[in-house]
């Protein structure tokens, strides 16, 4: 294979062999080191194959051995080179394609982040912004080492960085310690003391203090913002002076009654969008995100409403060779604008996946529900879905903090 | 001579200079110490050894590549034959 790709490079000839000696003109090519190979006998004549340089040795040969040899084919660079001798924009095509796609390759064009959970790779990115690393920068300004000490000192959960250029490509390894938010949370909740406060409109129904000072009672009504449970926790003494005043972190159950009024309506008539089957492709080609239509889309002013559907994909070269140029497709869908009505059956159909939806949203909080007493009225030019729900849930969150 | 490289176990091809024929089926054929070409053709080779001669009989034969001690055949090959 290695020796087909030197031959095609330096060239070779597909010569035919005429006259009675072939044995004695093989005999003193190979003593004299001339590499001839694929010997065949064609009816009188032999043909071989020889480089481009060996050729001109084969002259003293043939004289000596009174045969005559002639060319039949030539193979090669040197030979295509000079049958497209007069393709001049031919070659500067592919110097000048050379050129560009060696100048790409001095940037990069494509930032990966592996091995990161906590942060995502949008954040990341936003950060080896701010290092002024870029889709674009100059392969040669990267200093990796100061990429993975910036990296490090920004996110104390990431333990280890490591910059690689791949191709055109940057790729951040990075390594996280899961357990150190969950430690440095505990510690930061465990020092901080503050409040519990309501977070609903709601009657108290029962609240069980783990810390603080209960400022609430059974059957209470709180607001929102309300202080449940204080973090300030006094000692008084014997003649009601105040000894001591300790800030804790104020924990504890409160359990609420909570009614949520709901009120919607669902109109009869609604707006349909109807494809009518009518669309247009155009090619893109774009540099960086931005991208361009090869073909103005006149056929698509003909439509009065459209959705545009834009793919794009970057060219890339190999696995990490990507360069700056998105190639895809715009496709122009018309569409028209219908309006319907619900049928009743539809509609009371729509009215209770709407209250299901309702009633799964209070569940992620509610202990229990109490009352459900939503109707569905039907009727008319609108679907009315009115009434409440009681539910029992936690209405308690730490609030306020003391300095 | 022969006799006391036998005793010895020396390879032959290189004390005696013995052709050294490898057939791969009646495909292929590689031939190393051989000294020159006496006839070629599309049905036979012959070629010289120093104490022997060689000859390939077959169809189509031809020479894939050689060099000045070892040489490719390739093509139908019906007959070794040394003489």
């Amino acid at each position: 294979m290695i020796e087909l790709l030197i031959n095609k490079f330096k060239g070779y000839v597909c010569v035919e062999l005429k006259g009675n000696t072939p044995e004695r003109f093989f005999n003193l090519a190979n003593a004299r080191g001339i590499h001839i190979w694929d010997i065949r006998k064609v009816d009188d004549s032999s043909s071989f194959y020889v480089s481009v340089k060996d050729v001109y040795r084969l002259k003293s040969i043939t004289k000596k051995t009174k045969m005559k040899i002639r060319i039949r084919e030539r193979y090669g660079l040197p030979f295509f080179l000079f049958c497209n001798r007069k393709r001049k924009m031919l070659f500067m095509g592919l110097l000048t394609g050379w050129v560009i796609v060696y100048v790409m390759s001095l940037y990069v064009w494509n930032i990966s982040f592996e091995g990161n959970r906590a942060h995502t790779d949008d954040e990341l990115t936003k950060f080896v912004e701010r290092l002024g690393i870029k889709e674009g920068i100059k392969q040669s300004s990267i200093e990796p080492e100061e990429i993975e000490k910036a990296i490090r000192n920004e996110f104390f959960d990431i333990t280890w960085a490591s910059v690689e250029v791949s191709g055109t490509m940057l790729r951040i390894h990075v390594r996280e310690n899961s357990n150190y938010k969950l430690d440095n949370e505990l510690e930061d909740d465990e020092e901080q003391p503050g409040d519990i406060i309501s977070t609903r409109n709601a009657t108290v129904m029962s609240i069980v203090t783990r810390s603080g000072t209960p400022l609430v009672k059974e059957g209470e009504l709180v607001k929102v913002g309300d202080k449940l449970i204080d973090g300030k926790y006094t000692l008084y003494g014997d003649d009601l002076s105040v000894i001591a005043e300790h800030f804790v972190k104020a924990d504890g159950d409160i359990v609420g009654k909570v009614i949520y009024d709901i009120n919607e309506t669902i109109a009869r008539e609604y707006e349909h969008k109807c494809y009518t089957g009518n669309e247009y492709i155009v090619k893109n080609i774009g540099y960086d995100s931005r991208q361009c239509e090869l073909v103005l889309p006149w056929e698509v002013k003909k439509y009065k409403l459209y959705d545009t559907i834009t793919t794009g994909e970057r060219i890339k070269l190999g696995d990490d060779f990507y360069l700056p140029v998105y190639i895809g497709e715009t496709v122009y869908k018309e569409y028209e604008v219908k309006q319907e009505k619900y049928t009743d059956e539809e509609l009371e159909k729509l009215a209770n996946e709407k209250i299901e939806y309702i009633l799964k949203k209070l569940e992620k909080n509610t202990i229990q529900i109490l009352d459900n007493s939503v109707k569905i009225e039907n009727g008319g030019e609108y679907c009315k879905i009115s009434g409440q729900i009681t539910v029992l849930e936690y209405i308690g969150s730490f609030g306020g903090t003391y300095e | 001579m022969r006799k006391f490289i036998d005793a010895l176990e020396l390879p032959k091809d290189l004390c005696l200079g013995a052709l050294n024929v490898k057939l791969t089926g009646q495909y292929e054929a590689y031939i190393e110490n051989y000294r020159s070409i006496i006839e070629y053709g599309d049905s036979i080779i012959k070629l010289q050894g120093k104490n022997s001669r060689l000859s390939i009989s077959g169809k189509n034969l031809k020479i894939v590549c050689f060099t000045k001690d070892d040489m490719k055949i390739k093509g139908y090959l019906q007959e070794v034959k040394f003489y």
